[in-house]
């Protein structure tokens, strides 16, 4: 595992649930760490639902077919620019990657960095210095992105992301459809030293008629160098740059 | 040939380019674009994409002759289009506008954006070309 | 005819840069031999390709008008502003750089027309020659395609100027991730992480260590010539850039980074330049850098109004 170094103040540890959801917060040494790199060891295109399928709406059931039809035709620039592009998968589909995931954990900012295509997604935490912005701060509601904005703070051990103001281009997966409403909640915790869980809740009341999840793991990997990938190269042929 | 049409919105923006990050200029050079001509035609939206470091708009232009060309159009950072008030919800495939840009110096369909005039009258100003430094 | 008027500088630039440089340089405790030092006397070096001459902010200029055209259309970049009143200083750990930064240069790091005490950046024929041919490409209206433009990462010296980039730190790798076409630089401070020998990539392979305060990475295995500058300031793929690299405060907190080039390819001698990123607790949040959506448009060609850069240019 890597150490932690900087002169953030030290991590604490918040007990208490719901509306007592951090009234007592201690520094600890032993706070969770999800700092290192992982990988899903049985990724699927696809978010399995946990439970029931997935409450599509009415709407949200057309736009899910007419991409199954798509998909079916192999005209994917009509709907899936990760498949036709290389463009950022976003969330939640980011977290179904076959690839490796390192994060950074700080007390105040986490950070994923993904090994597909080098993107990356920022988690901030309670007490980040006010962040001085043209696009991330109060633009950011009126733009949104595929990652969208994640903000997170920890009840016990488990780490809850709230993410919003999605832009309207993404996928859930390799088809389910959200529109600029999505909200995406996650709860990740290390369900051992070894072992990272996400429990992913999705809401967008225009596809989808009540909240749904699903549920992903990760193994702990080595301490690595990623390699560099890009996937335009793969996609599209080497870049036309001088190699001399 | 695109259809041209003069119009009176269109005009350059007094705005300077104020970006405390380097966004779409140091990204790459903006030379091949002609500064002094600038383009006008009826068009519909096909995907607008928001985007650092800019934001791009592709675009199926009604040619004099009554065929059709695609192109695409190379736009200011999403900070610029927010701060005139519009959101991607603004803009989608399908969408009719006028636009205006200043094309490519070597003659491929494409260019700079430098407005966009909305069916309800709304009208987007790219101050990708500011005015002069100093 | 090739003019070489271009050769003349102001006097007072010099003595600015030069002090400037010295006062760095011996606070840092880091002697001219670890600098690679060079001869202090001016390099006039190889005559500029027809047009080339010096202009404006020192920066060159050509008579096609592209290169003026940069120049004015960047000229009004703001200052980021001072820092918000809650940011807190970087670790009192000296050997501690996370956190957040930004490039300060700008129009400084357009071309770079000085080494690091004031002489003539050492291009030899062939160096000099596609430095201007980059420059003339630029100034006729026609660029060549850069990394950037092809949403590729142009590597770490280009991809952290005048942006915001983060550094996670522990004892066995450094990662430096920026906004700028999503550079990734990671540099392995225990060698057994290192990527295998001979590896090549956009962002190069680099391995660092500790002398005494001073990261010292050490890079090489670029897959493409780079660009040092925004105007392009050459490294061949064959190259090896050495960074020297320490946190200061002096009126504020930043990070210096004297780079070294080594690269016979394109320059007569091993030359430096040196480049400050400010501490900015304020730019920690990185924004989404999506540019494959629009590079990879089937319907379109991001390369339209470029020419690619010829491989056998020198």
């Amino acid at each position: 595992m890597t150490a932690l170094r900087g002169s953030l103040p030290a991590m604490r540890r918040c007990f208490g649930t719901g509306i007592l959801a951090g009234l007592l917060c201690m520094p600890v040494a032993w706070a969770v760490n999800l700092d290192g790199i992982w990988r899903n060891n049985t990724p699927q295109p696809f978010l399995v639902p946990d439970g029931s399928a997935i409450p599509f709406t009415t709407a949200g059931q057309k736009a899910y077919e007419d991409n199954k039809a798509t998909l079916a035709r192999g005209d994917y620039d009509d709907y899936d620019h990760v498949k036709s592009r290389c463009a950022s998968p976003g969330l939640p589909r980011i977290m179904l990657t076959a690839e490796r995931i390192e994060i950074f954990q700080r007390p105040q900012l986490l950070l994923m960095a993904f090994e597909w295509n080098r993107v990356r997604r920022t988690i901030t935490l309670p007490g980040l210095p006010t962040q001085s912005t043209d696009f991330a701060g109060a633009n950011a509601k009126l733009v949104g992105t595929a990652m969208g904005t994640s903000e997170g703070h920890w009840e016990g051990d488990t780490l809850v992301v709230s993410s919003t103001n999605f832009s309207a281009n993404t996928l859930l997966d390799e088809l389910v459809p959200h529109g600029y409403d999505l909200k995406i909640t996650e709860r990740i915790r290390l369900k051992n030293s070894k072992t990272l869980e996400d429990r992913i809740s999705v809401e967008d009341p225009v596809f989808f008629t009540r909240p749904w999840g699903s549920t992903l793991t990760y193994q702990r990997q080595p301490d690595a160098i990623i390699r560099e990938d890009t996937c335009l190269d793969k996609l599209r042929g080497p870049p036309p740059l001088p190699t001399r | 040939m695109p259809k041209k049409y003069l119009l009176g919105w269109a005009l350059p923006v007094a705005m300077a380019l104020l970006v405390a990050e380097s966004g779409a200029w140091a990204h790459h050079s903006f030379a091949m674009y002609d500064e002094t001509k600038t383009l006008h035609a009826q068009a519909t939206i096909k995907e607008f994409l928001w985007g650092a470091p800019h934001s791009s708009v592709s675009l199926v232009v009604m040619n004099d002759d009554g065929t059709t060309q695609t192109m695409t159009l190379q736009g200011a950072a999403p900070t610029t289009i927010v701060r005139q008030g519009f959101t991607p919800r603004d803009f989608h495939a399908g969408m009719k506008v006028e636009v205006s840009w200043h094309p490519l110096l070597d003659g491929r369909p494409g260019g700079a954006l430098m407005g966009l005039k909305l069916e309800d009258g709304r009208i987007y100003l790219d101050n990708t070309f500011g005015t002069p430094a100093g | 005819m090739i003019s070489t008027a271009g050769y003349s500088r102001p006097l007072l630039s010099l003595l600015r840069r030069a002090a400037t440089i010295a006062a760095l340089v011996v606070s840092s405790g880091v002697t001219f031999a670890q600098v690679q030092s060079t001869v202090e006397a001016p390099d006039t070096g190889p005559p500029r390709l027809d047009g080339l001459t010096t202009g404006p902010y020192g920066l060159s200029t050509g008579p096609g008008g592209g290169l003026d055209q940069q120049i004015r259309l960047n000229g009004n970049v703001r200052s980021p502003g001072p820092l918000p009143a809650d940011a807190p200083p970087p670790s009192a750990d000296p050997r501690s750089f996370d956190g957040s930064w930004f490039g300060e240069q700008y129009l400084d790091a357009f071309e770079i027309k000085n080494d690091a005490y004031g002489n003539y950046v050492p291009f030899n024929e062939a160096g000099r020659k596609v430095m201007d041919q980059r420059l003339l490409a630029n100034d006729s209206h026609r660029p060549y395609i850069t990394p950037s433009v092809v949403c590729r990462s142009s590597g770490a010296p280009r991809d952290i100027i005048r942006v915001r980039f983060v550094i996670f730190q522990s004892k066995d790798k450094i990662d430096l991730i920026s906004n700028a076409n999503r550079t990734w630089w990671q540099i392995a401070l225990n060698p057994a992480l290192a990527l295998p020998a001979g590896t090549k990539s956009y962002t190069g392979r680099s391995v660092g260590h500790w002398d005494g305060d001073t990261l010292v990475v050490e890079t090489t295995g670029f897959r493409n010539r780079l660009y040092l500058s925004f105007r392009g300031t050459p490294l061949s793929p064959n190259g090896k850039l050495t960074e020297r690299i320490r946190k200061v405060h002096e009126n504020r907190w930043f990070l210096e980074v004297v780079t070294t080039v080594e690269d016979t390819t394109f320059y007569s001698r091993p030359w430096s330049y040196v480049r400050t990123y400010a501490w900015r607790p304020d730019y920690a949040i990185l924004n989404e850098y999506n540019c494959d959506e629009q590079a990879g448009n089937p319907s379109s060609d991001p390369t339209a109004g470029f020419q690619p850069e010829p491989n056998d240019n020198y």
